[in-house]
């Protein structure tokens, strides 16, 4: 759209201003949706005559811009160091996948298979948690944030929460679907809760991913040996004999989960001894 | 920097030279860090989150915004309010820019429609659905006055009553639905039709 | 054999000191028997690569303890939790591998560190936030995914995530590595100033950097402290040390040279023990430097 007319610098003043008739600041208006030169010159007089003001306002839109992507995580800080790590959620939903998947492939496959799976892997998740927790890996800042003053005990035990709150009603869901007594639906989570555990108190001394594989290759032994060596409709009284009904099991896990988590919290401060790559 | 001079028609004949590039300009483009960008390439580095271009492209356009917003609205403090949302709006919103037309009128649809949100209540959801997509295409009344130059179109405008004009700038100028107009100018749908169907015979005549 | 010089500003108090300080991996002694003394001012870590550069900062930057030996910064114990709490509040950080998260911007990266560095109120944040990242000249990408940055413009990031809040310690992993000159300028005239006000440790491959940047200087070979002084007190080791003849002979090099390398005018530089009657040369950094790293550097 070319045209031969253009706004003398004397109007553009008088458009600025508010001084303009009403129709000719409708034509004005109607030619500067068209001609950068004029708009151009309008931007030079608004530069001499009122610069700071359009500098104050552009400093109230950065403030808008300049903030960091909005989702739920951004409101709280425990939220912000957890699920707003896009590393740490992605790792937390694909144990989460895992723990729906596997179960439930196994026990199309067969009954016992499933309810073996799920036994298995549902106290894993948990374990997985405390083990990442301990990478800077999984953190946005990397190992940046190794050095930060709340890169402590703390913020493991956040992290580990978080993935083992998120594994809860997926376990109790899988098993619900699956569908497997009612006995065997809670049984497996203060054995998850006490090798988690175990796995925050040493992960500072030793290698906690290794300790991690070691106590899940321990739990899967004992689950799938006990599924491989009971019959077929004896199998879910026999995991309720071990997993929930054994007193054993069920206190020496709650204790372990218990003590250990009185003292990490006591501890919360402690320096972590964080899995640099 | 070349100074070009150009024909200027003027009311009631004879030749005005006007001086196409004033000297305030001038001393803007060499202090100004002078980016040579067109809107729409700046519209594009916008979409890639270059925070500069949106500064080149709000210091190009504020200028026009601001007074434009303050002739439709008395209230200084939310003419501000409204253009600081535009431009948040075009950094946050760039993609939407379908390449047509100027992006000059794309900002001005963004910018109405902010004053417009700020003035009156929420609108349900489904009608701001509507308000959302916008048709770019002008009009063949808005092209010959997009084009317009002092002469006859302009006094016949002159000519028409307030309300008549409020119309006209409304659903032409502005570009707003029928709807909208009714919204911004407080008044039912069905008057905003009636007083375009009496601008559009007036001007005719006027123009005839 | 180890030697130290102390560096005392004018509060008398030490920001850095490292005693007898050990660390293993496995079998691998990557520090040994460190001591370090640092007060102000920049100081330089020179070393090839695999010396424990990378260890002894990740030590002084509270991250990783020392097997044997004490680290003490700014005046406090880093094993203890309150006081290693405090460090970290006016300690900054650059790791070697910084592995950032390619997703976030470069504003929401450092803004998540800056909430990780306690910042807690948002607006005061988006400021301090800003600061950083103009500091080093991001301001117009800071809203760029990290991932469509280039390496140096993502180190810079990553600089500007260590220098928030302005700490009084800054222990820096080859900050200059992958920047342009443009840029190690820039970052060369952050640190002199960090330095003015604080301490900042650096490890670096430039010789030449160190020689501009630094007060004092640190060469660490296989875990070792080589050397420890001033950058000129490098300089001079190598003065009567280096010669200058023609003799473009591979074969004929005299005994006790230690490098040989032939310059930009044709002439071949030599480091070592002068033979009888050689041209002596005025001695670089460079040539200290290699001498350290070459020989045995017996000083009082």
């Amino acid at each position: 759209m070319s045209t031969d007319w253009h706004a003398s610098p004397g109007q553009l003043a008088a458009f600025a201003d508010g001084a303009l008739g009403p129709v000719r600041a409708s034509s004005v208006e109607a030619h500067l949706v068209v001609c950068d030169d004029c708009r151009a010159e309008l931007s030079a007089q608004a530069e001499s005559a009122h610069g700071t003001c359009s500098d104050r306002m552009w400093t109230r839109i950065t403030d808008e811009i300049d903030s960091p992507r909005r989702n739920l995580a951004s409101r709280w800080t425990w939220a912000r160091v957890t699920l707003g790590s896009p590393p740490l959620a992605a790792a937390t939903v694909l144990v989460l996948i895992a723990l729906v998947v596997v179960p439930l492939l196994a026990g199309e496959m067969d009954r016992r298979a499933g309810a073996i799976a799920l036994i298995g892997l549902a106290p894993l998740a948990p374990v997985l948690g405390a083990a990442v927790a301990f990478r800077p890996a999984l953190d946005p800042a990397g190992q940046l944030s190794a050095a930060t003053p709340l890169a402590t005990m703390r913020l493991v035990l956040l992290r580990a929460l978080v993935v083992t709150i998120a594994a809860l009603p997926v376990g109790i869901a899988v098993a619900v679907v699956l569908p497997l007594r009612s006995t065997l639906l809670l049984g497996w989570v203060l054995p998850g809760l006490a090798l988690c555990a175990i796995v925050l108190a040493a992960g500072s001394r030793f290698d906690p991913t290794r300790l991690a594989i070691a106590l899940a290759l321990g739990w899967a032994v004992l689950v799938s040996n006990l599924g491989l060596r009971t019959r077929d409709g004896d199998l879910t009284a026999r995991l309720s004999e071990w997993v929930v009904n054994h007193p054993a099991t069920q206190l020496t896990s709650a204790g372990i989960a218990a003590g250990v988590v009185i003292v990490l919290v006591a501890r919360r401060d402690a320096a972590v001894n964080w899995r640099m790559s | 920097m070349t100074i070009t001079l150009r024909r200027v028609p003027a009311q009631g004949g004879g030749v005005t030279l006007v001086n196409r590039m004033p000297p305030a300009m001038a001393q803007w483009c060499m202090t100004d860090r002078a980016d040579r960008r067109t809107d729409r390439e700046l519209l594009a580095a916008i979409v890639d989150h270059d925070r500069l271009a949106l500064e080149v492209l709000y210091r190009r356009h504020e200028p026009w915004l601001t007074p434009r917003l303050a002739r439709r609205c008395a209230n200084r403090q939310a003419v501000e309010e409204a253009v600081q949302d535009t431009f948040v709006a075009v950094w946050r919103s760039a993609t939407r820019y379908d390449d047509r037309g100027e992006v000059a009128a794309w900002i001005w649809g963004i910018g109405i429609r902010q004053l417009l949100h700020r003035l009156r209540p929420r609108r349900p959801l489904l009608d701001r659905m509507r308000l959302v997509r916008r048709d770019d295409q002008t009009s063949a009344e808005e092209q010959v006055l997009l084009g317009v130059q002092y002469g006859e179109l302009g006094l016949a405008l002159d000519r028409l009553s307030p309300e008549l004009r409020a119309v006209v700038q409304a659903t032409v100028l502005d570009g707003l639905t029928t709807k909208e107009a009714a919204t911004m100018l407080s008044i039912p749908s069905g008057t905003v039709k009636t007083r375009m169907m009496r601008a559009r015979t007036q001007l005719r005549e006027a123009l005839a | 054999m180890t030697n130290y010089a102390s560096l005392r500003a004018p509060s008398g108090a030490l920001a850095v000191t490292v005693d007898a300080v050990r660390k293993r991996f496995g079998s691998t002694i990557a520090v040994d028997a460190v001591d370090l003394r640092a007060s102000g001012g920049v100081i330089g870590l020179l070393g090839p690569n695999g010396a424990g550069k990378t260890t002894l900062l990740r030590m002084l930057a509270t991250v990783l303890e020392p097997d044997e030996g004490s680290i003490s910064l700014l005046g406090l114990d880093p094993r203890r939790a309150d006081e290693r709490l405090a460090i970290r509040r006016q300690l900054g950080y650059l790791p070697q591998e910084p592995g950032l998260y390619q997703g976030f911007s470069a504003f929401d990266l450092v803004d998540y560190v800056a909430v990780l560095k306690e910042h807690t109120d948002r607006g005061a944040r988006r400021q301090e936030v800003r600061r950083a990242l103009a500091l080093f000249g991001i301001t117009d990408v800071m809203h760029k995914k990290i991932r469509t940055l280039s390496g140096g413009t993502r180190k810079r990031v990553a600089l500007a995530a260590a220098v928030l809040g302005n700490p009084t310690l800054l222990v820096l992993d080859e900050p200059a590595a992958g920047l342009d000159p443009e840029h190690r300028l820039q970052l060369r005239s952050v640190l002199s100033d960090a330095g003015s006000r604080g301490t900042v440790v650096v490890s670096t491959h430039h010789t030449a950097e160190a020689a501009a940047l630094c007060q004092q200087v640190v060469v660490l070979i296989d875990g070792r402290v080589r050397f420890c002084g001033a950058p000129s007190e490098l300089a001079a080791l190598a003065t009567g040390r280096v010669w200058i003849d023609d003799a473009h002979d591979g074969n004929s090099r005299p005994a006790g040279t230690v490098q040989s390398w032939i310059t930009a005018e044709g002439h071949v530089r030599h480091i070592g023990d002068p033979p009888q009657g050689a041209e002596l040369a005025d001695p670089t950094i460079d040539d200290g430097y290699l001498l350290v790293t070459h020989a045995e550097v017996v000083t009082p």
